[in-house]
């Protein structure tokens, strides 16, 4: 794992080291030029002096005097040479090595001995005057400059990385902070992270783990409470199944036992819906993340979906009427066949046994809406209920048929993951209800408002 | 004993109102709240079992109705919901006993005989009037030591006049205890229910106050 301190201190400290040799060599070179420079000045101006000096010296007092030149030997580690053409003899100190003599006047660099000289000549009269100095005195000299910078650099670095170590550790607390404060919560805690005192750099980041954490907790709040209510509400069918099977165990006759045992199955049957309702509304969600949303006809569902009804309705004397404009919707087909199946079957359940019932299934195509409309001439549904029927589990008052109170519950979710809304108003001839949904074209696809 | 039943699911409320009747109690079955409020103010009946979750007005707010009204018939409440909270709620808004769903048929009748045995001042589970043994639990009578065989209108009848000792009954009060609204009464009905029992107990067991009624009177030791 990578540690930002440790990385931004490594980093530092490799950068302020690289610096320092950077500034070092940069020192080295600079310091040789200008040793380079100064020496071979003064090397010229000794050899130059040395001849005005050995030119004056024969004049007054002969030749024979060279030993005095070459002995007078000044400092920089300067060997003298002289030739004297007239005696072809060369003078130097006993130590010294022997200098080639020189093809030309001035300066040149030469090896002897595996070492390098640097050579400034000049003729004074028959002789040659040839002042040397060795190269490796001018590297030692801009290495020891060099390093008398070097040196107080280096002392600092383990200092600076101290403090750099320090500073990180105290810049970096907010963060260690809300790490100490996450690993703390317990795992059911979807409370927001305090944002108190956090640098800008750490706030954005806590703001944006604050926002999923909101979101989180509605949405496992809603699962919750979804879990919750789909317990209590099988408890219903169960206590219906338990006191009919002890009403068959007390049973004194055969016909009262069997009627039992039909209205057990009766049961049954709708317990397994009501699973069935309640798995519906589960998947509906997750089914909408993973599918691909399809251009969907709504007039062709429709149509399909009446076909479907159509035996069921006319055993109560229901007509199913079209009244259908071809138009489409971006959404996921088996969710809005679920939808126009549940509102109609709804109808059928809710109009019958007054007589012949209607029921009318209208499609309209709008410039960027759709409509589609599902109408009945039945009891209808009173006003202050038309609210509350979209909650799950609702029933509404004096309504005789077993439904499991999620129909509409699962009709609400459609219409939501396609961003449509839903309105409930008076039926066929004023009698009954409607039900009027609006899909933008987009339906899934539709952006977020 | 005349028993009001609230459930709005129609399964759970045929099977109460059989095992109820089996036991031989006059069970009325309505469908939501309002519906009980009026038959609660209508009808004298001795026990409640009110289901909370009812569509339209819901079961917490019918009880506090029927507490506001100062109606004080024992009430059973059946729920889904069976948390603490839920339980206490419903108890303190004026339930006198609670039962959570799915239940047993048999506890249900237990419990509505402990209601009644506790609205009646009774601590014994034993009705005993002189004589006269009724165990409401196994539904066995005895009267001196003898086992008394009793049809289920002649067993309700005998406990309606056992249950609160010294009161005299009007066959009309003996006849809203016995029948539901479902059940056409004879107007001889219960005069026949009395001289069967007289028959099986004794002549003197059951006295008639001319124009008032009955009164069970059982001699002891």
């Amino acid at each position: 794992m990578t540690s930002i301190r440790r990385k931004l201190l490594v980093t530092l400290i490799g950068a302020l080291l690289a610096a320092c040799f950077g500034a070092t060599a940069a020192t080295f070179f600079s310091a040789q030029a200008e040793f380079n420079e100064f020496l071979d000045t003064h090397l010229k101006e000794t050899a130059h002096a040395l001849a005005q000096s050995s030119l004056h010296d024969m004049r007054a007092n002969g030749p024979k005097t060279h030993m005095t030149i070459v002995g007078d030997a000044p400092s920089y580690q300067i060997i003298i040479q002289v030739y004297d053409s007239l005696t072809n003899s060369l003078w130097h100190r006993e130590n010294s090595p022997t200098l080639p003599l020189p093809d030309k006047a001035g300066f040149l660099d030469v090896s002897v001995n595996g070492k390098t000289w640097r050579t400034y000549s000049t003729g004074a009269g028959p002789l040659v005057i040839t002042v040397a100095q060795d190269l490796s005195v001018r590297t030692a000299l801009a290495e020891k400059a060099s390093f008398h910078m070097l040196q107080p650099l280096t002392l600092l670095i383990p200092l600076i990385a101290l403090a750099v170590w320090i500073i990180l550790g105290t810049g970096l607390a907010p963060l260690e902070k809300t790490a100490r404060s996450v690993s703390r919560r317990s795992p059911t805690s979807l409370k927001p992270l305090s944002t108190k005192d956090l640098p800008l750099e750490l706030y954005g980041l806590v703001n944006a783990i604050n926002q999923l954490l909101t979101r989180l907790n509605e949405s496992l709040t809603a699962q919750q409470r979804f879990a919750s209510d789909a317990a209590h509400e099988l408890r219903t069918p169960l206590t219906a199944l338990k006191l009919q099977v002890q009403l068959a165990q007390r049973a004194k006759t055969p016909e009262a036992q069997q009627k039992c045992f039909v209205r057990l199955n009766e049961g049954i049957n709708r317990a397994t819906r009501l699973v069935e309702q309640l798995l519906t509304l589960a998947r509906l969600d997750p089914e909408a993340m993973k599918k691909p949303a399809q251009t969907v006809r709504l007039d062709l569902l429709a149509q399909s979906v009446k076909e479907d009804l159509t035996p069921i309705a006319q055993e109560k004397s229901i007509e199913i009427q079209l009244d259908l404009q071809p138009c489409a919707v971006d959404g996921l087909e088996d969710a809005l066949r679920l939808l126009i199946t549940n509102l109609t079957d709804n109808a059928i359940r809710y109009t019958g046994s007054l007589g012949s019932g209607h029921i009318l299934l209208q499609t309209q195509d709008q410039s960027d809406t759709v409509v589609i409309s599902v109408s009945d001439d039945g009891p209808g549904i009173a006003p202050e209920e038309r609210e509350r029927i979209f909650d799950r589990f609702y029933r509404a008052l004096g309504t005789k048929t077993s439904g499991t109170g999620l129909g509409l519950a699962i009709v609400k979710r459609i219409i939501d993951i396609h961003h449509g809304k839903i309105q409930v108003s008076d039926g066929i001839n004023g009698k009954g209800t409607a039900f009027i949904i609006t899909f933008p074209k987009l339906g899934i696809n539709a952006p977020l408002s | 004993m005349r028993i009001l039943l609230v459930e709005d699911d129609e399964m759970i409320g045929e099977s109460v109102v059989a095992g109820l009747e089996n036991e031989d109690y006059a069970v009325d079955w309505v469908k939501d709240g309002d519906a009980a409020l009026l038959a609660l103010k209508t009808t004298p009946f001795s026990l409640m079992i009110l289901d909370l979750g009812l569509p339209g007005k819901d079961g917490i707010q019918v009880l506090k109705e029927i507490r506001a009204a100062h109606l004080a018939t024992p009430i059973l409440v059946t729920t889904a919901r069976d948390t603490v909270d839920d339980r206490i709620k419903g108890l303190d808004s004026g339930a006198d006993d609670y039962l959570i769903k799915p239940y047993d048929l048999d506890e249900l009748s237990a419990r509505v005989r402990a209601l009644l045995r506790r609205s009646a001042g009774r601590a014994d589970p034993v009705i005993e009037r002189g004589y006269l043994k009724i165990s409401p639990a196994t539904r066995e009578v005895t009267y001196k030591n003898r086992p008394i065989i009793l049809s289920s209108k002649e067993y309700a009848l005998l406990v309606a006049l056992a249950e609160r000792p010294g009161i005299v009954w009007s066959r009309a009060m003996l006849e809203e205890k016995l029948y539901n609204w479902d059940n056409t009464v004879g107007s001889n009905a219960i005069e026949v229910h009395i001289h069967h029992l007289r028959k099986k107990l004794s002549d003197e067991a059951i006295k008639t106050v001319r124009g008032v009624g009955y009164l069970l009177e059982v001699e002891s030791d």
